[in-house]
């Protein structure tokens, strides 16, 4: 179990640092000088060579990525060009609220899966199945952004059970942070879940079919003691991989959302970074993300250890 | 006094008639046979009596067991039956436990189904039942996980969860049939003394008279999902009333007529073929481990030859073979096709590469589905010098399906529309239309059933006579080794162990190895024969 | 054979959204060019059937040359990660467990870490938005999909003992890979592409709503969306038909590929032939 944790964890370092190298390729290298980039045709050459120096652009490219990443791995984000501050300090800010978006996102759509995907396998075939499955092939066709613009349409203007955007901070208190970010999650939420219900149902028919379940049932389990003691964990295998896919969607999607909702989140720190041309924040914010998908990869992988054996080496 | 009696039943999916008026009683402490080829109903009786029939499925008729008719009960009720009063096993060990929990949970779980037993006490239990069936905690702790152990150790630990309640019936469907020769023995032996201490009724269904005449005392022939034949096993055996039992014991006999021959010239060699395996990395930065499965083989395949190479799976056997067909190189020594060492070459030259073809065991997978039989069995002509044109090409397929006792009509037929004999027919004809020296049978009769497999046995020996063929003949089934080789070589542990004329080997042989896997092949008593 | 009702509705979704696009090259109710401030934000009525948004277009015509833009960017898109794909898969499948295998499969993780919002951002900040950045960023997205949908069926194809047997005749790993491999998986790679699609139309959308895809004046149905935000106290009309455009459009490529995939699976085939 431990060399197979080693194994991915020096997988994962691998990733991050061939990410870091890509992104910091296509922000500082691709565009030839980032400087005149950011501050447009026009520019004087004073003031490019001065912001040059300002965000340490001088060095040799190597150097320079050394200088960025040796910074990242101490929290050190670099300095905005707009904003004047550290873009450690925007970065933390904006985290505490797409973090827990994504995450409030993930335990909806993975509380709507379980009991949809077992229900749905359960009866398979029949009419209850049929409906379902319709239902689950609609969520997975909405966009999760219109499907906020229309919750925002019912619940806000017409209902006006919660406001429409904005989001008070966490200092308002947990349950009113919680509660502008409900409509957002539900949003995000609904085709996710959509998606995990049906690899669910299909991961569940598939290990339902397999030689072990027939073996339970010869030993005198019931039906559903054999679907719930045998056929599940095994079904969990591929949903999990599904999972970890979806926390990347989450996050994307979480971006995407942000803009309807307003929220402060990552997303709209990274439409002013491209819109103000701010390759600080764009360069650093993108590592994030990435940063955050691949760990997230990495504990679906253990976790897949601890569901299937097979994959502990024991020595 | 009967354990179980089962009258008039039939079985129907979706109104195809599946069963048809099967009856037969089983004594209480008896060892019952079922014997029968692949869809002749045999595991659909057992399903039936379980109630775990395929959705679908229609029963009707009547099982009866300790006084009430299983077919009466609920289904709550069903469940208390099975494992406690019936206990069954399955075919294929790998995939009958769950791959994600420990054999020691899977055969408490039995006991905590069926008891009000906690955790520890079942687990306590199952260690018991473990060391019964020779898995004893000591060697095989009981957090172990299904793949950390080997076939016939898994089957064990099925045997172990099935007759932990001591049930009255044990219910074995082929339990030896995917494993090894010296395993199915050891298994058969162990079913026999559980069967013998606890006093239990066992229900052997199987495809092999041998097993049949060794552990059951009374015994059903099936055909067709009806019971052609029954009565005790030796009478049975002596009197061979219905021609169908005569038909199948005739086939599992079979040799077909062939006399020895083989030139002198040699038209395969290897001389100390060596071929490594490395295994997956454990640790990180770990050299791989490196197995060796073919470790210094040397023979001889001389014209016209049929040279049987037996041994049990992960001896090294099919990793040869494909070493000699070039698909794989080896690591050490040589493989000389006509003289030619086909090592050490950037691909097997063209002209080589045509002297030897092959014919694989699985008839469903050996066919790209796609294409009609005309473009399977002229895919080697890629062999062929060019230039041959289309008519010729036709009139070679067509002469290559008449070899295999097909018709030419058949080359614009998809592989599909095919029974799995009639495919090794065509698969054999895609070995012969470039008219090669050498066919490499692996596993190439080891699927069929026997009564197809007798008629390409017979198939095969006639295309040796015809065309002057040289046969390595691969497999694990020593009595088809017998029937159809002159000479023999045993591998173990990637090593040529014995090597001789077939009847010396068979009738004295002389390897620790070779006398223990013929031993634990079973057979049917020579004088319930004659 | 009997085609499924999966897939016949799913077909008809599919077919009537291309003809829509296709329509729309040649034909509109409207020019979507014509901004008639004086026509703002219009109920439907005989003449513009489906009303007009805040500039005074037609909506009809905004939907069906928004049309064109999805599907063509998903089009390309799906074209980009087959192309680039299934060649990829097709090689790692053939040299299994090599170097070559361990390194595609890795870079396949790689641009997983990926997702195509981040892409498109990643090509935003430095080449600025545009409809040719969308799909570029859904194409880069859809190569590991390919590659790995195709590594898997093609490995599971290798494990046959055709290929062996193709081995035998001399064929080379190359050609049993196209002539052999290529079209025993080219029902996995149907219905892939069909799932792709439909995501890739609901990532184009994703990315004009946030202004990272097609460009004003070009209309799309993500940007109309986003337009439609402004408006949604007063004419909350405009939200709903772009999105419902996205949910049928999505909807019918989907049930087409579910239908594809019971029609195409081999085992069903079999019993029905």
């Amino acid at each position: 179990m431990l060399h197979y944790c080693l194994i991915r964890l020096a997988s994962l370092i691998l990733s991050l640092i061939v990410a870091s190298v890509a992104i910091f390729i296509v922000i500082e290298i691709i565009p030839g000088d980032p400087a005149a980039f950011m501050l447009g045709l026009n520019a004087a050459p004073e003031a490019v060579a001065a912001l040059k120096d300002q965000l340490g652009l001088t060095g040799n490219p190597v150097s320079r990525y050394f200088a960025w990443t040796g910074g990242l791995l101490v929290g050190n984000f670099g300095t905005s060009y707009t904003y004047r501050v550290p873009v450690s300090e925007l970065v933390m800010a904006r985290v505490s609220v797409s973090v827990p978006l994504a995450l409030y996102a993930l335990l909806l759509s993975t509380a709507i899966a379980f009991p949809v995907g077992l229900f749905a396998a359960a009866r398979r075939g029949r009419p209850a199945d049929f409906g379902i499955m319709g239902l689950t092939q609609l969520g997975i066709a909405v966009p999760n952004f219109w499907f906020a613009m229309l919750l925002v349409l019912v619940f806000s203007i017409g209902l006006k059970w919660f406001s429409a955007g904005g989001f008070p901070g966490w200092d308002a208190g947990i349950i009113q942070g919680l509660k502008a970010l409900t409509l957002p999650a539900v949003a995000l939420a609904l085709p996710q879940g959509a998606i995990l219900s049906r690899v669910m149902r299909s991961a569940l028919i598939e290990a339902l079919s397999e030689d072990y379940v027939r073996t339970a049932r010869a030993k005198g389990l019931s039906q559903r003691q054999a679907t719930v003691r045998h056929a599940l964990r095994n079904a969990l295998i591929p949903v999990l991989t599904i999972i970890g896919l979806q926390f990347s969607f989450l996050l994307a999607g979480a971006i995407i959302i942000e803009n309807v909702f307003y929220l402060p989140g990552l997303g709209r720190l990274i439409f002013q970074g491209i819109t103000q041309r701010d390759l600080v924040v764009v360069e650093s914010v993108v590592m994030l993300l990435v940063f955050a998908v691949i760990t997230v990869n990495f504990v679906v992988d253990i976790a897949y250890a601890a569901v299937d054996p097979r994959l502990r080496i024991r020595r | 006094m009967s354990v179980l009696s089962v009258s008039g039943l039939g079985v129907t999916i979706g109104g195809t008639g599946i069963l048809k008026d099967v009856s037969f009683s089983i004594a209480s402490g008896e060892s019952f046979g079922v014997v029968g080829e692949s869809g002749s109903g045999k595991s659909m009786t057992a399903l039936a009596v379980m109630g775990l029939l395929p959705p679908g499925a229609k029963r009707t008729g009547s099982a009866e067991l300790g006084g009430s008719d299983l077919f009466k009960l609920s289904e709550p009720e069903m469940c208390r039956i099975r494992g406690r009063e019936i206990g069954m096993i399955f075919q294929e060990p790998m995939t009958a436990l769950n791959p994600v929990r420990t054999i020691g949970d899977q055969v408490a779980e039995t006991l905590m189904v069926h008891e009000r037993l906690s955790r520890t006490e079942g687990l306590q239990a199952a260690a018991e039942k473990l060391e019964r069936v020779g898995l004893p905690t000591s060697r095989f702790p009981l957090d172990l996980h299904p793949h950390e152990l080997s076939g016939g150790q898994r089957q064990r630990v099925c045997i172990a969860m099935a007759i932990a309640l001591r049930p009255k019936l044990l219910i074995a469907d082929e339990p030896t049939t995917a494993l090894d020769v010296s395993t199915q023995s050891r298994i058969l032996k162990l079913l026999a003394s559980l069967v013998d201490d606890d006093g239990m009724s066992l229900m052997l269904i199987t495809h092999d008279l041998a097993v049949i005449a060794e552990m059951t005392s009374s015994t059903v022939v099936m055909n067709e999902g009806q019971i052609v034949e029954h009565g005790r096993t030796e009478a049975l055996f002596r009197r061979m009333r219905h021609p169908y039992t005569k038909k199948l014991l005739a086939a599992s006999l079979y040799a077909p007529t062939r006399k020895v021959q083989g030139g002198s010239k040699p038209v395969l060699q290897t001389r100390a073929a060596v071929r490594d395996y490395s295994r997956a990395r454990r640790r990180l930065f770990e050299q791989p481990d490196r197995v060796r499965a073919v470790d210094g083989v040397s023979f001889v395949l001389r014209r016209g030859e049929s040279l049987g190479l037996v041994g049990e799976s992960g001896c090294g056997k099919s990793t040869l073979a494909r070493a000699v067909l070039g698909l794989d190189a080896l690591q050490g020594g040589a493989v000389l096709v006509d003289g030619v060492d086909i090592q050490g070459q950037k691909g097997v030259p063209r002209l080589v590469r045509r002297k030897i073809q092959a014919v694989f065991q699985d008839p469903y997978g050996s066919f790209n589905p796609r294409h009609r039989v005309e473009r399977l069995i002229s895919e080697p002509f890629h062999l062929e010098r060019s230039g041959m044109d289309r008519s010729e090409k036709l009139d070679r397929v067509a002469a290559a399906l008449v070899d295999v006792g097909l018709s030419p009509a058949d080359m614009q037929k998809f592989i599909h529309q095919f029974s799995g004999g009639q495919r090794q027919r065509i698969a054999l004809a895609r070995a012969l239309v470039l008219r090669p020296d050498i066919i490499v049978l692996d596993e190439a009769v080891s699927a069929l059933d026997v009564s197809i497999r007798a008629q390409i046995l017979d198939l095969l020996s006639d295309l040796q006579r015809k065309h002057g063929l040289a046969f390595l003949f691969i497999s694990h089934d020593l009595t088809v080794v017998n029937a159809v080789t002159d000479r023999v070589l045993v591998m173990w542990k990637g090593r040529i162990v014995e090597e001789g004329e077939t009847k010396r080997v068979f009738s004295s042989p002389r390897h620790d190895y070779t006398k223990r896997l013929l031993a634990a092949a079973p057979s049917i008593p020579q004088d319930w024969l004659d | 054979m009997k085609f499924s009702a999966l897939l016949v509705a799913g077909g008809i979704i599919s077919v009537f959204f291309v003809l829509v696009a296709l329509v729309s090259l040649i034909w509109t109710p409207f020019s979507v060019e014509d901004l008639v401030i004086a026509n703002r934000l219009r109920p439907p009525d005989s003449v513009h059937l489906l009303g007009t948004d805040h500039f005074g277009r037609d909506m009809l015509s905004m939907l069906m040359v928004g049309s064109q833009t999805s599907i063509s960017v998903a089009v390309i898109a799906v074209g980009i990660g087959m192309a680039l794909g299934v060649p990829l898969g097709l090689a790692a499948a053939a040299n299994r467990g090599s170097s070559y295998d361990e390194l595609i499969m890795r870079g396949n993780d790689l641009v997983f870490a990926f997702p195509s919002l981040v892409i498109a951002i990643l090509i935003t900040a430095v080449f600025g938005p545009s409809a040719v950045n969308a799909i570029l960023a859904i194409g880069i997205f859809n190569i590991p999909v390919f590659a790995r949908v195709t590594r898997g069926g093609a490995l599971s194809q290798w494990t046959l003992d055709y290929v062996l047997a193709a081995r035998v005749a001399g064929k080379g790993k190359l050609r049993i890979s196209f002539e052999h491999v290529l079209p025993n998986i080219a029902n996995l790679l149907i219905v892939q592409g069909t799932i792709q699609f439909s995501l890739g139309i609901l990532a184009e959308a994703g990315l004009s709503y946030v202004g990272l895809g097609a460009q004003p004046p070009t209309p799309s149905w993500g940007r109309m969306l986003a337009d439609a935000q402004t408006f949604i106290y007063g004419t909350p009309g405009l939200a709903v038909l772009p999105g419902l455009a996205i949910v049928a459009t999505v909807l019918g490529f989907n049930l087409l590929g579910d239908g594809l995939r019971d029609w195409l699976d081999p085992r069903i085939q079999r019993s029905a032939g």
